[in-house]
């Protein structure tokens, strides 16, 4: 009979041995997936930047509305983040969302940035997209815009609508209260702003109605 | 107490105890292709393999199956020299044995060879014939031409004594029967029915087809490289058997003691 705990620590030591192949083999293949995984995203920005470069532009029918309040702030900012880009003009050239990566085309396009509060004809059409969709995005903006343009009542019609679709946003029922205010609808709107206060708290309608108690709107 | 390990150890203790002949697919192909060659009015017969496929084992019970049918003699081991060879010689042929200090005169034995010719037929199967010097095989081969004495020479093949089959036997020798390592069925065929003929059915049944692959592996399907294998397996059993139980398993014989015997028989080192 053979000494056996030599035999079994040599066994050890083989098995060892044995698993240094299959360890270096694990680390072969994490590494290259880690690779090719590195080497891919690299060569997707690299492809990013190349389209990117060549500005071959497609023109879309799609318009972006900011926001007057946007508008100010990007020109009152001017000299800081839009330096050579006013708002009105501005040409924004990027890729074209997620979707460009789900189905593999690189197509590019051309979205033009149109400050839609100065254009009459933009309100129509977001109107209608509104009555399409119900998006209270939208009809907010209209609200806002109306107000911004001094038209309390039709201010006033968007902050309901936008109401409608839901109870909870906050700024249309600031809108809609100053648009009665405006209107000189004041109890009516100090109404407003009390039912809503006390189911909600909120600082900024306890500002707002203040301000309307006081005669400041 | 005795092990269960212990018997199974011992049924693959390295023999050529016709008792222990395990009768394979391959290995009956060889004995039926010898016994042919045996019936042809041939002179010297090769039986070539390398060390451990049963070229022994085969040569006895080819032996032991015709000898009551036919002259057959079997010299398991070469003479130490060429005088005790042909006095062995002398006693097949003649009955009779020599004195101690008397030598056999060649051309005599040749002779009477020669004049046994149609009247006796008589077949000498010389094992380990490598060993065999190259004068000791010229003068076999001038035996053989006499047509009353049939060899059946059998040779380790490794590279120097291809080189002898290829020298002294290659123009002369008729037929060639050529045994191989075991197939991987053949093996374990042979390990099982070794067990089943010692009636250990539970151990025979607790090497699965894993274990024999991993043994086949080793072994190369050589059945001497085999019988050395299993023995070492069924000892380190039998050692955790009786001094650490909880290490050995009645259901199966575990991987672990299969490459423990691996690495102390050097077929895998560290």
């Amino acid at each position: 009979m053979y000494n056996i705990e030599v035999l079994e620590e040599e066994w050890k030591r083989y098995k060892r041995k044995k698993r240094i192949p299959f360890i270096i083999g694990i680390a072969v293949i994490v590494l290259g997936i880690g690779g090719t995984a590195f080497f891919l995203k690299n060569k997707h920005d690299i492809f990013k930047t190349y389209t990117a470069s060549k500005q071959k532009t497609v023109k879309s029918d799609i318009d972006i509305y900011i926001d007057r309040g946007i508008v100010d702030v990007a020109e009152k900012n001017k000299n800081d983040i839009l330096i050579d880009a006013p708002i009105e003009i501005a040409k924004v050239t990027e890729e074209e969302g997620t979707g460009s990566y789900h189905n593999g085309e690189k197509k590019k396009i051309h979205i033009q940035v149109i400050d839609a509060s100065k254009k009459k004809s933009s309100f129509k059409e977001i109107e209608k997209r509104f009555r399409m969709g119900h998006d209270i995005d939208d009809s907010l903006f209209l609200a806002k815009s109306y107000y911004q343009r001094k038209n309390y009542k039709k201010a006033e019609y968007w902050a309901l609508q936008t109401n409608k679709v839901n109870g909870n946003v906050e700024e249309s029922w600031l809108i809609f209260a100053k648009a009665k205010a405006k209107q000189g609808h004041r109890n009516e709107a100090i109404h407003i702003l009390t039912v809503y206060i006390r189911r909600t708290h909120s600082i900024e309608a306890k500002v707002l109605l203040d301000k309307i108690k006081k005669g400041k709107i | 107490m005795k092990s269960r390990y212990e018997s199974a150890k011992e049924v693959f203790v390295d023999s050529v105890d016709l008792d222990d002949y395990i009768e394979l697919e391959s290995s009956l192909t060889a004995y039926q292709q010898l016994e042919h060659s045996i019936n042809k009015p041939l002179k010297m017969i090769l039986l070539f393999g390398r060390p451990g496929t049963g070229k022994s084992i085969l040569l006895n019970r080819l032996h032991d199956r015709l000898k009551y049918q036919k002259e057959i003699y079997y010299f398991d081991t070469p003479a130490i020299n060429e005088k005790e060879f042909f006095h062995k010689i002398f006693k097949v042929l003649t009955k009779k044995t020599l004195p101690q200090n008397t030598e056999v005169n060649f051309s005599a034995l040749v002779n009477y060879c020669k004049n046994m010719r149609g009247k006796r037929e008589i077949i000498i199967m010389l094992d380990e014939a490598q060993m065999y010097s190259p004068e000791m095989m010229e003068k076999i081969r001038l035996l053989s031409d006499s047509r009353a004495v049939k060899f059946i020479v059998s040779l380790h093949k490794t590279e120097d004594e291809d080189l002898i089959a290829k020298e002294h036997f290659q123009s002369r020798i008729w037929e060639v029967v050529e045994l191989h390592n075991a197939s991987l069925k053949d093996q374990t065929t042979y390990i099982h029915k070794k067990l089943l003929k010692k009636n250990l059915f539970e151990i025979a049944n607790s090497i699965k087809e894993k274990n024999f692959k991993l043994i086949h592996k080793f072994t190369k399907g050589n059945y001497r490289e085999c019988n050395k294998m299993m023995f070492t397996i069924f000892e380190i059993c039998e050692y955790y058997d009786k001094n650490e139980p909880s290490k050995v398993r009645y259901d199966r014989i575990p991987k672990r003691i299969i490459e423990m015997a691996a690495l102390k028989l050097g077929y895998i080192n560290v």
